[in-house]
């Protein structure tokens, strides 16, 4: 049952008819666990902020100035992306609890595209250049559209909107509102990407 | 109240939502509604216009029936009856 503080805090999304106060109970009682976080603190800001109870994060890498929004500050460089993320979400959401490393999960989110379809429980993303890609489970990015992704690191526009779609597709699959197979999420500059490989 | 010929319905639960605001109001009914079995009466307890207008309107979009309103106190007392839709 959701506390005073809860409701108040989750009101927005108790208001609204795919979530409820049931759906947000669900979203409290989920794990997910985030593999990869380069420019992911848009993405863990989201999960966090949505109230989901627990996240599992894994990315030894040090944190670098593309990684910073909007959860870390200067001070955070040099430390692990996952320690450094998991210490900065209790002041974000108290909800939120956040561990370092692997381990069982209703739903996993992992950096970078899928060899081929992704798998079930699994939610790729990609931020490369001016492009956002999310890959639900069982989809698959065009090969022709994956080739073309630029090679340069995220600018912070496509990695803020990775993240947010995301984060928001993590919600509709924990939430049980994918009613069969999803589609790829591909924007360039902000724009919706068409695919005209055929 | 005598003369409401329907029978006044079994209340299985209720809501005060005379301290609070739009939208923590419907916030507060919806949630004392999902707690109940379809067909289950809630009564609510309100004070002022905008309730007054706005909780029928949601309870209705959501397909739950307004069965009973009248004046209590200084505001008014509702009955909605759950409806068999998941909200």
């Amino acid at each position: 049952m959701l506390t005073e503080a809860q409701i108040d805090r989750y009101a927005r999304h108790i208001l609204l008819r795919e979530v409820g106060g049931i759906g947000q109970e669900r979203l409290l009682a989920s794990t997910v666990a985030v593999e990869g976080l380069e420019a992911g603190g848009w993405l863990v800001a989201w999960l966090a902020l949505a109230g989901v109870g627990r996240l599992l994060l894994d990315d030894a890498a040090a944190v670098s100035a593309a990684d910073l929004a909007p959860l870390l500050s200067a001070a955070d460089r040099g430390r692990r992306r996952d320690e450094a993320l998991a210490a900065a979400i209790p002041a974000f959401n108290p909800d939120t609890a956040a561990a370092v490393g692997r381990g069982e999960a209703a739903l996993r989110i992992r950096a970078g595209l899928p060899d081929g379809a992704a798998d079930a429980g699994v939610i790729h993303w990609a931020a490369r250049g001016d492009e956002a890609v999310v890959v639900p489970p069982g989809a698959r990015l065009c090969p022709a559209c994956a080739a073309a992704l630029p090679a340069a690191p995220a600018a912070p526009a496509a990695a803020s909107l990775a993240g947010s779609l995301a984060g928001a597709e993590a919600l509709i699959h924990l939430l049980g509102r994918a009613d069969g197979p999803r589609p790829v999420q591909h924007f360039r500059g902000g724009e919706p990407v068409r695919c005209d490989h055929g | 109240m005598s003369r409401d010929p329907t029978p006044a319905p079994a209340i299985d639960a209720a809501v005060d939502i005379r301290a609070h605001v739009c939208p923590m109001t419907w916030v507060r009914v919806k949630l004392a509604l999902e707690r109940l079995a379809p067909g289950a009466h809630l009564e609510v307890l309100l004070r002022g216009d905008e309730p007054l207008r706005n909780i029928p309107r949601s309870a209705a979009a959501d397909g739950h029936a307004v069965v009973r309103t009248e004046p209590a106190g200084d505001g008014h007392r509702l009955v909605i009856r759950k409806g068999s839709e998941p909200c």
